[in-house]
């Protein structure tokens, strides 16, 4: 028991090592890609080793990246930007992944250059025309890194001008201990079936889990189990985003999904107070059996947590479905920001993504969980060799790998996508009317059918202030 | 005395005193005193909300530094939003609440801790910890032990037979607001302890002697000595917790995220949405001016009524 | 029993029949268990603090989890010791001595200068300091932002001494202000008599007097400098120049919290506190005991 917690502790302690190595095959890589960017790259003036002089400018960028490898990872990266361009780096890790400091920094005049944000955010930033559009730094990348999905290819189009060169990806799937049971979870009644028969079962082992949670995991399990059910919660109406859950049939998919939340509740445990930390924590713990997840942290966790029965943990390809096979999933990538530092904010975009750099960010920020972009990328030798290489590769198999980032992958809707052109407020509705609807019905037994119209009506408000 | 202060005043350089003639004229004294106080005061305090006051009058989304003029429009707005008025009525709970517990623990345990016992110094030094304590850092345990499925209050109500299921403090629209207002109190009952206790020793124990000697009894003792002795800092305490609750936010948000069913959404949460989530600083700054505004007059009106030094003069 | 009264004809009735000391006694025995039953409750929240931090990782979200760490365990501690803490704790220090400096400062000369001299206004000024406490605070971080970039201050220790100042010297200030006005006037204007000029008369005899409040507000000020997160979240943007609040949330892994390590950065942070609050108790209640309040 006390071996597994070492190796929590070692594995930061290994992480940082690692850093000491990776800034000097950070420069080499550099090294090695260069011969292609003078080759392909863009008439600018260029210094002798094909990066563009730089000097005086600056590039302010930010993410999200609280783990020390991740953060001496980024540091890397910018020194080599700096010495090989001559511009000064200042890179600056948030906590949370909202748009609190960009706000303050919006509102000061002084936007960054660059950020690694969230596809929805990206969609805020462009509706109040902030963004740079980075059309060629997505074609580079694309050369670089090989031909995302189709899902993946739409990512910030809007007007056929491109805003983010997007990187990696949560998708939504349905994580269960195979252990206990024989059915495969990948429809809405085998998920039924799996939560009654292990319910059932005498152990302290619940068949099922039904978070109720105020903000993000409410916003995301709605998208991710309506879809299924072929339902949506908006359309363009003309020139603006209309909601269109409580109308039609879209009315009986989303009453029929609330019910099929209530009725799981019967074989959950207590899902008050539930936060992603929960969802992440409920199989690992053996509490309950199966549960939905934006991810693969539940069967990772376990692993860390070197539960016996962690390599049973399977992951569906996708969503369960009812009508429809489809996966709501995260989009995160590079902005750019306009007012700032133009020509340096698109250098450093070309000068991080590139391959090497990409799989090493995507082996030590949340690995496995956070799905590449390309799925070249994703096939290729570099990045499976430094997956199996990991600690928690001992609890997957090639199997549960290849449901989770390659089925999933080719089954990506992210929010936004559900109509089309995408609807670019998903962000400012996910919110209070979304996770009130499904709470009401799992806290308070309303019915779905009485409370619908007033939710969806607060709902159609908020976007309709977006929109303005 | 004067002895003494001729010799303190002999060692001083003469210099020194020149400079100390310097400054004690008047403007430069006064300069000296009052105003670094009142040029920070202006500058960290008053100039920020002066600009959010001045922000309340504009249109101005959050991801652009345009401001437009709308005049009273965010107030117009914010004032026909049900959910305004549903905030401000759980804002007066969640502070009413905490001021009332606080005050009344604060003092109870104040008078516990004035007294004679053994370890008095240890036990002091405990009671007084929680007031120190980040509320960062008390957020995180609350949320460690409350957890709805691995959280040890529960876990240990649990075992001792106490409760069938495991409660889910924040997470019950019941509970909720009880479960914040106890775990900042945790904390902050302590402000009141402290200052009580400090009040409570300087209260001259020949009056509690002279009453006993008269025969008054323990309650007569508390009503007539120690209560009249604790009004002007209960006058106080009650003032400054009051207004310190009702704008609280941190902590309620990180606990609730204004959650369940809104059940904790504050009105500072929903100032907070409608600037964070809505992108309308605008409103925002409305919403905040005109919290502001209701705490002024409230306070007004508790300074008129219930200000100690006032009544002292009356009577 | 000759006296007829309710309460002593009630069940309790055996209550008057002890002797005075022996209800002293069990009054005082009765109070004792009430305020170990409220230690309990304040000790708790600490003890679980501090046994989460010794607990192997997974031991904590199990059920039941054990309630003592019987194998305690470090790893969590050297984990934290790996980050940045060291240079987070030295952070803490100074921006708490630096608000206890500035605030202790600014609010002993204004309360001072409130109580003694005849400025116009005054009164008017020193009830309008406590509503620097009214303004929601939400909002104040994004023209706090923009001004102290402007300024250059932000990622700067100064800056956010000066910034969290705002907290402190409201309450600090007018508790100095309330403090001198009970400080006879008559001792200074003696001196004066005796021939000390006005400033000599501040330093020399007002000061020592209003040691006790200085006190009193320094430790306000400390306990809302040590804990204080939002404003610097707001300000430092650098992880270097980070206070150990901060340090405590990058802890949180997008969304999974190292438990383990938060608790035992928190107990780092918090046990320093215990050893402040039993050597300066003293001074703690006599501070806050001055005052007109």
């Amino acid at each position: 028991m006390a071996m597994i917690s070492e190796r929590y502790g070692i594995e930061r302690r290994d992480a940082l090592k690692v850093i000491g190595s990776a800034a000097a095959v950070g420069i080499g890589g550099v090294a090695g890609c260069l011969g292609g960017e003078s080759g392909g790259g863009p008439t600018t003036a260029s210094s002798s080793d094909g990066w563009p002089d730089l000097s005086g400018q600056s590039v302010h960028f930010i993410t999200v990246a609280a783990e020390d490898s991740i953060q001496d990872l980024w540091q890397g990266v910018a020194s080599d930007f700096e010495n090989d361009t001559g511009a000064s780096m200042e890179i600056e890790f948030v906590e949370t992944g909202d748009l609190t400091r960009i706000i303050q920094l919006l509102q000061a005049g002084d936007p960054p250059e660059v950020s690694m944000q969230s596809i929805g955010e990206a969609y805020q930033l462009q509706n109040r025309d902030v963004l740079l559009p980075v059309d060629d730094e997505y074609e580079r990348a694309v050369n670089k890194l090989g031909k995302p999905t189709e899902s993946v290819k739409q990512i910030v189009t809007v007007d056929d001008s491109r805003y983010m060169v997007p990187l990696f990806h949560n998708l939504n799937s349905y994580t269960y201990r195979s252990d206990l049971s024989d059915i495969v979870p990948d429809t809405w009644e085998k998920v039924r079936q799996y939560a009654r028969e292990v319910d059932d079962q005498d152990n302290d082992v619940r068949g099922t889990y039904v978070p109720i949670a105020t903000g993000s995991p409410a916003a995301v399990r709605m998208v991710s189990w309506l879809w299924t059910n072929g339902g949506s919660i908006s359309e363009w109406e003309d020139d603006t985003i209309h909601i269109n859950f409580h109308e039609g049939e879209n009315r009986d998919r989303m009453v029929e999904m609330l019910n099929f939340l209530k009725e799981r509740q019967q074989w959950s445990p207590l899902g008050e107070g539930a936060d992603w930390a929960d969802l992440m924590n409920v199989l690992q713990s053996g509490t309950a059996a199966s549960t939905w997840y934006a991810g693969a942290r539940a069967k990772n966790e376990a692993i860390r947590k070197g539960r016996p029965f962690a390599k049973d943990i399977d992951i569906t390809p996708g969503m369960p479905h009812n009508r429809q096979q489809v996966s709501d999933g995260s989009a995160e990538g590079l902005i750019a920001y306009q007012g700032a530092d133009t020509q340096a904010a698109k250098t450093f975009i070309n000068y991080v993504v590139r391959k090497s750099f990409v799989v090493e960010m995507l082996t030590k920020l949340s690995p496995i969980h956070n799905v590449p972009s390309y799925p070249e990328i994703q096939q290729g030798e570099e990045y499976r060799n430094n997956i199996q290489s990991l600690d928690i590769w001992e609890g997957w198999t090639e199997e549960q790998f290849d449901n989770y980032q390659v089925q999933t992958l080719e089954q990506l809707q992210n929010k936004t996508q559900e109509t089309s052109p995408p609807n670019p407020y998903t962000s400012t509705y996910y919110s209070e009317p979304i996770w009130n609807l499904q709470n009401e019905v799992l806290l308070q037994d309303k019915d779905p059918e009485a409370i619908i119209d007033t939710h969806a009506e607060a709902l159609q408000q908020i976007v309709d202030e977006a929109q303005n | 005395m004067p002895a003494k202060h001729e010799e303190v005043r002999r060692r001083v350089h003469p210099y020194q005193e020149s400079l100390y003639d310097v400054l004690s004229k008047r403007w430069i004294f006064v300069g000296l005193t009052v105003l670094p106080a009142i040029g920070l005061f202006a500058f960290i305090n008053m100039l920020p909300m002066l600009w959010a006051l001045t922000a309340s009058f504009f249109e101005i989304g959050a991801l652009s530094p345009e401001w437009h003029w709308v005049g009273l429009e965010n107030f117009r707005i914010v004032l026909d939003d049900g959910k305004f008025w549903a905030s401000l009525f759980r804002s007066t709970v969640f502070a009413g609440g905490s001021v009332a517990l606080q005050v009344t623990a604060g003092t109870a345990l104040a008078l516990l801790l004035n007294r004679d016992f053994k370890f008095k110094r240890v036990v002091r030094a405990i009671a007084l910890l929680p007031y120190i304590v980040p509320t960062a850092v008390l957020s995180f345990i609350a949320l460690w032990m409350g957890n709805s499925r691995y959280g040890i209050v529960s876990q240990i109500l649990h075992q001792l037979g106490l409760i069938e299921q495991f409660i889910p403090w924040y997470g019950s629209p019941e509970l909720a607001m009880f479960a914040v207002i106890t775990t900042s109190s945790w904390k902050f009952t302590i402000f009141v302890t402290i200052i009580v206790l400090a009040r409570l020793q300087s209260i001259p124990s020949s009056l509690y002697e002279a009453a006993t000697v008269s025969g008054a009894s323990a309650y007569r003792r508390f009503v007539d000595i120690t209560l009249p002795n604790l009004r002007g800092v209960l006058f106080i305490v009650v003032l400054l917790r009051g207004v310190w609750m009702f704008n609280k936010f941190d902590i309620v948000y990180i606990l609730t995220k204004g959650g369940p069913l809104n059940k904790t959404t504050i009105a500072s949460i929903y100032a907070y949405r409608m600037a964070f989530d809505q992108l309308n600083l605008g409103r925002a700054a409305a919403v905040s001016t005109l919290l502001f505004l209701l705490l002024l007059g409230a306070a007004a009106v508790y300074f008129y009524y219930f200000e100690p030094s006032e009544e002292v003069r009356v009577e | 029993m000759s006296i007829a009264s309710s309460w002593e004809d009630g069940p309790l009735g055996f209550w008057y029949e002890l002797p005075y000391q022996t209800q002293k006694k069990i009054k005082n025995v009765l109070l004792n268990v009430l305020l170990a039953i409220v230690l309990v409750l304040i000790l708790f929240p600490i003890y679980w603090m501090i046994a989460t931090s010794l607990f192997h990782s997974n031991d904590l979200f199990t059920l039941p989890m054990p309630l003592f760490p019987s194998d305690p365990t470090f790893v969590e501690y050297r984990a934290v010791l790996e980050t940045e803490v060291v240079q987070w704790y030295t952070n803490t220090v100074l921006v708490s001595a630096g608000i206890v400096l500035l605030t202790t400062t600014a609010a002993t000369l204004g309360g001072y200068g409130l109580a003694r001299l005849d400025i116009p206004y005054k009164k008017t000024f020193a009830r309008v300091i406590l509503f620097g406490y009214m303004f929601p605070p939400i909002l104040l971080s994004i023209p706090m932002f923009i001004f102290w970039r402007q300024l250059g201050l932000i990622n700067s220790l100064p800056g956010i001494i000066l910034a969290q100042t705002a907290t402190t010297l409201p309450f600090s200030l007018w508790l100095m202000w309330q403090f001198f006005q009970t400080v006879p006037y008559s001792l200074e204007e003696s001196a004066m008599v005796g021939g000390s000029s006005r400033f000599r008369a501040f330093v020399d005899v007002a000061l020592p007097m209003a040691k006790p409040g200085m006190i009193a507000v320094a430790i306000f000020s400390f306990a809302i400098a040590w804990g204080a997160y939002t404003i610097p979240s707001i300000l430092l943007t650098d992880s270097s120049k980070w206070v150990l609040t901060l340090g405590l949330a990058s802890f949180t892994e997008a969304e999974s919290v190292l438990w383990g390590q938060i608790m035992a950065a928190s107990t780092l942070f918090v046990l320093p506190t215990f050893f402040f609050m039993y050597y300066l108790q003293k001074y703690i209640l006599e501070g806050f005991r001055a005052g007109r309040i």
